[in-house]
């Protein structure tokens, strides 16, 4: 990704206009990736926003050779799994303790069945094989850039992946038995 | 991988959501409108056991200053006091501090005469 280095410097020194303009370079990316995990658009904004807050918060642990970028998309992910496990514990409250309908659990009318099926598959999944499993196939990360951007090794990531698939696998009936 | 999978992961591939065009504007105003607290400052710091340890002295310092701890008798008292009798102590009592008559009373009678 293309952008001026010295925007950060500019950024860690409190410029206003070096900020805003990294907003504006960043947010694309940050926009794509949280849209990866969730499918409203309130929600893509309102984390996009607690991204970029969090991100002028720590701003001054960028070291001037690091990789900005990829420094930027871990915090995004560690935002997005934050929510996640937030999100998973509220929705596990609401089927024990609420209603027997918990609106996200349901297929979209718009989608087809085997799509929606695929869907509420992933949506049940722990977010920490989730995670790894969608930035491997949805945003086509290697198993490498995927280990950097969770701060976890190549293997706990291939782990991950294999636990992920077969758990999907499994709650899709395509167990091979 | 299951061909459903496969199928779901293209589609989730298109959906993606754009910024708006007040994007930017939002999140300054959210900057501008964060008080930057200790715990912004300490992490942020170069040095971030020393920060914690400068807080911790300042606010120590800060209870020091604040609440001064009130010495029950002074230095003299407390250095000549070991030898005075309960008579002559009542010498450096103070004037708007006077015992009660009973308790001054029972002093007095209880101090041997020489």
């Amino acid at each position: 990704m293309n952008f001026d280095r010295e925007l950060i410097v500019r950024a860690q020194a409190g410029s206003r206009e070096a900020q805003e303009s990294l907003v504006k370079a960043f947010s694309p990316m940050v926009f794509r990736l949280i849209s990866r995990f969730f499918r409203s658009r309130e929600d893509v904004e309102d984390l996009a926003q607690d991204v970029f807050v969090k991100m002028f918060g720590r701003i001054d642990q960028v070291r001037p050779d690091e990789n900005f970028p990829g420094w930027l998309q871990r915090v995004t992910v560690n935002t997005c799994y934050d929510e996640l496990r937030k999100t998973r514990r509220r929705r596990i409250a609401l089927e024990t303790f609420g209603p027997r309908e918990v609106a996200e659990s349901v297929v979209q009318p718009e989608e087809p069945q085997d799509i929606g099926r695929a869907r509420l598959a992933l949506q049940a999944l722990d977010p920490k094989l989730r995670i790894p499993l969608i930035l491997k196939e949805v945003e086509e990360m290697s198993v490498e850039e995927i280990a950097r951007t969770l701060n976890i090794t190549e293997t706990n990531v291939k782990v991950r992946l294999f636990r992920a698939r077969k758990k999907l696998a499994a709650s899709l009936g395509d167990v091979k038995k | 991988m299951n061909s459903k999978l496969n199928d779901f992961f293209k589609e989730e591939q298109k959906r993606v959501f754009e910024p708006g065009p007040y994007f930017t504007q939002r999140v300054m105003a959210r900057l501008s409108e964060r008080v930057p607290t200790m715990w912004d400052v300490v992490p942020r710091s170069a040095r971030p056991v020393m920060a914690v340890a400068l807080m911790v002295l300042f606010a120590v310092l800060a209870v020091q200053i604040l609440i001064p701890v009130e010495p029950t008798r002074g230095p003299i008292e407390a250095y000549v006091g070991q030898d005075l009798t309960t008579r002559d102590r009542l010498l450096f009592i103070d004037a708007s501090q006077m015992p009660a008559g009973i308790q001054f009373e029972e002093w007095t009678l209880l101090e041997p005469t020489p």
